[in-house]
C-alpha cells in the first residue's frame, strides 16, 4: 500500500468507527454498571461490598475510581480509545504473524467495526475485557518479539483487567510454534498445565457440570458463527430455551473445532492459529461456572480476535496465489 | 477481488452496528431490543416492562409484565 493509500483506509475506517459509535458517548449507565460506579464507595467502606474487590480487577476498578463523578459519557470515551488500542494491537499481530501488512491492515479494520464487540465497547462495564485483551494480545507481541519480562508484564496487566486474562499463558505457546519454537511452545504448555493442577490442587478443583459445559460450548459455537454473520445479537439470549439437539449439536461442533485445531497445529499456518486461539480461550469457561446466564457477548471479546486471524489466513492464501 | 468484499464487510458491520450501539443507550433501550430480538425470553419481558413502568408508560409497562408472567407460566 502506497503512504496515500495509507491515509485514505485509516481515514475510511475512522470516519465508520465514529459512524458505528456516535451514539454511546452519550449513553447512560446501564445493566451493571452501577455495580461498578459504587466500587470507590465500596473502597471507602460507604456501601457494602458486592463482591468485586477481588485484586485481579484491581486495575479496573482503579479506572472506575479515577474518574468517579464524572458523566457517563467519560467512561465511555476511554472504553472506545481502549477498543482502538486493542485493534491497533490486533492489527501487529496479524502483520507479525502472516507478514502481510495488508492483512494487518484488514484484520484490524475488521476488529475495529465488528458488530460482535459492540456489547464490550457499548458497555461501560465491558472495559474489563478491553483491559484484559490488552495484556493478552501486547503479551503475544512481546512473546514474538521475544521479550520474555514485557510479555510477563503484559499478562499481570490483563489479570489485572479481569481474571480471565490469565488465559494468555495457554495462548502463548501459539505464538511459540508460530516463531517456530515448538521445544519452548511444548516447555510452555507443560509448565501451564502443572501450573493449573497446582493451583487447582490448592484451591479445589471446580465441580464438572455437563450439562453447564455443553450450553456454553453451545454459545460458543453461536458466537464464532456470529462472528461471520452477526444476526440475532441480544444482551439476554435465553439459552434454555435451545432444544436439547442444537445443544448436542454445538458441543459436538466446539469438539470438532478442537480436534480441527489439533491436526493443523502439527503444521502452523494462521487457519490453526486462528482455531487454536478460538478453543484455548473458551476452554476455561466450560469449566468455570459463573453466576447469572452463561456466556454473553462482551466476555467473546477476546475470543473473537479469532476472526481476525482467520481474515489473516485468508489473505495469506490469495497472495500465495497471486490474487490480491 | 478481496479488497473489495472485505470492504463491503467492513461497512456492512459499520453501518448496521449502529442500530445495535443505539440499543445501548438506557436500559429501556437495551431491554427493547432484547425482548424484540427474543420474544419468548421471560427475563427480557419483565425488565422490559419494568423500565416501561419507570419511564412511566405505565398501560404498556402492566401489559409486557403481564406477557412476562404469562410466559412464565408455560415454562
Amino acid at each position: 500500500m502506497t503512504p496515500m493509500q495509507r491515509y485514505i483506509f485509516v481515514g475510511a475506517v475512522l470516519l465508520l468507527f465514529a459512524y458505528e459509535y456516535q451514539s454511546s458517548p452519550s449513553s447512560e449507565f446501564v445493566y451493571q454498571d452501577y455495580r461498578w460506579s459504587d466500587a470507590c464507595a465500596e473502597r471507602a467502606g460507604t456501601v457494602p461490598t458486592s463482591g468485586i474487590r477481588t485484586w485481579p480487577r484491581s486495575l479496573m476498578r482503579l479506572s472506575w475510581c479515577w474518574q468517579d463523578g464524572q458523566s457517563p459519557r467519560a467512561y465511555h470515551v476511554v472504553n472506545l480509545a481502549l477498543h482502538l488500542i486493542v485493534s491497533v494491537l490486533v492489527g501487529l499481530l496479524v502483520w507479525r504473524l502472516c507478514g502481510i501488512e495488508f492483512a494487518a491492515w484488514a484484520g484490524g479494520a475488521l476488529f475495529l467495526v465488528h458488530r460482535m464487540n459492540i456489547e464490550a465497547v457499548a458497555y461501560a462495564s465491558g472495559r474489563s475485557e478491553l483491559i484484559a485483551a490488552i495484556g493478552i494480545v501486547g503479551a503475544c507481541l512481546a512473546v514474538l518479539s521475544e521479550r520474555w519480562l514485557l510479555a510477563a508484564a503484559c499478562v499481570l496487566f490483563g489479570v489485572l483487567g479481569k481474571e480471565s486474562a490469565v488465559v494468555a499463558v495457554a495462548v502463548l505457546p501459539l505464538m511459540l510454534m508460530a516463531k517456530g519454537l515448538r521445544r519452548h511452545a511444548v516447555v510452555m504448555s507443560v509448565a501451564v498445565m502443572l501450573g493449573v493442577v497446582l493451583v487447582m490442587t490448592r484451591d479445589g478443583w471446580p465441580t464438572p457440570s455437563v450439562e453447564w459445559g455443553m450450553v456454553q460450548a453451545m454459545a460458543a459455537m453461536r458466537f464464532s458463527a456470529m462472528l461471520f454473520l452477526p444476526l440475532g445479537q441480544t444482551v439476554d439470549f435465553d439459552y434454555a430455551l435451545m432444544p436439547q439437539f442444537i445443544v448436542l449439536a454445538g458441543s459436538g461442533l466446539f469438539i470438532g473445532a478442537a480436534l480441527l485445531g489439533w491436526r493443523l497445529g502439527k503444521c502452523p499456518t494462521m487457519l490453526s492459529l486462528a482455531v487454536g486461539w478460538l478453543v484455548i480461550t473458551v476452554l476455561p469457561r466450560l469449566f468455570v461456572v459463573t453466576p447469572g446466564m452463561p456466556f454473553s457477548e462482551h466476555q467473546f471479546y477476546t475470543p473473537a480476535i479469532s476472526f481476525p486471524l482467520a481474515v489473516g489466513h485468508v489473505i495469506h492464501a490469495y497472495t500465495d496465489t497471486g490474487k490480491l | 477481488m478481496i479488497r473489495w468484499a472485505l470492504a463491503i464487510v467492513i461497512v456492512a458491520h459499520a453501518l448496521s452496528g449502529h442500530a445495535y450501539v443505539m440499543a445501548w443507550r438506557s436500559n429501556l433501550s437495551l431491554w427493547t431490543w432484547a425482548q424484540q430480538q427474543a420474544p419468548l425470553n421471560t427475563r427480557a419481558q419483565f425488565n422490559y416492562g419494568r423500565y416501561l413502568l419507570a419511564a412511566g408508560h405505565e398501560a404498556e409497562g402492566l401489559h409486557a409484565l403481564a406477557y412476562a408472567s404469562a410466559l412464565e407460566r408455560l415454562r
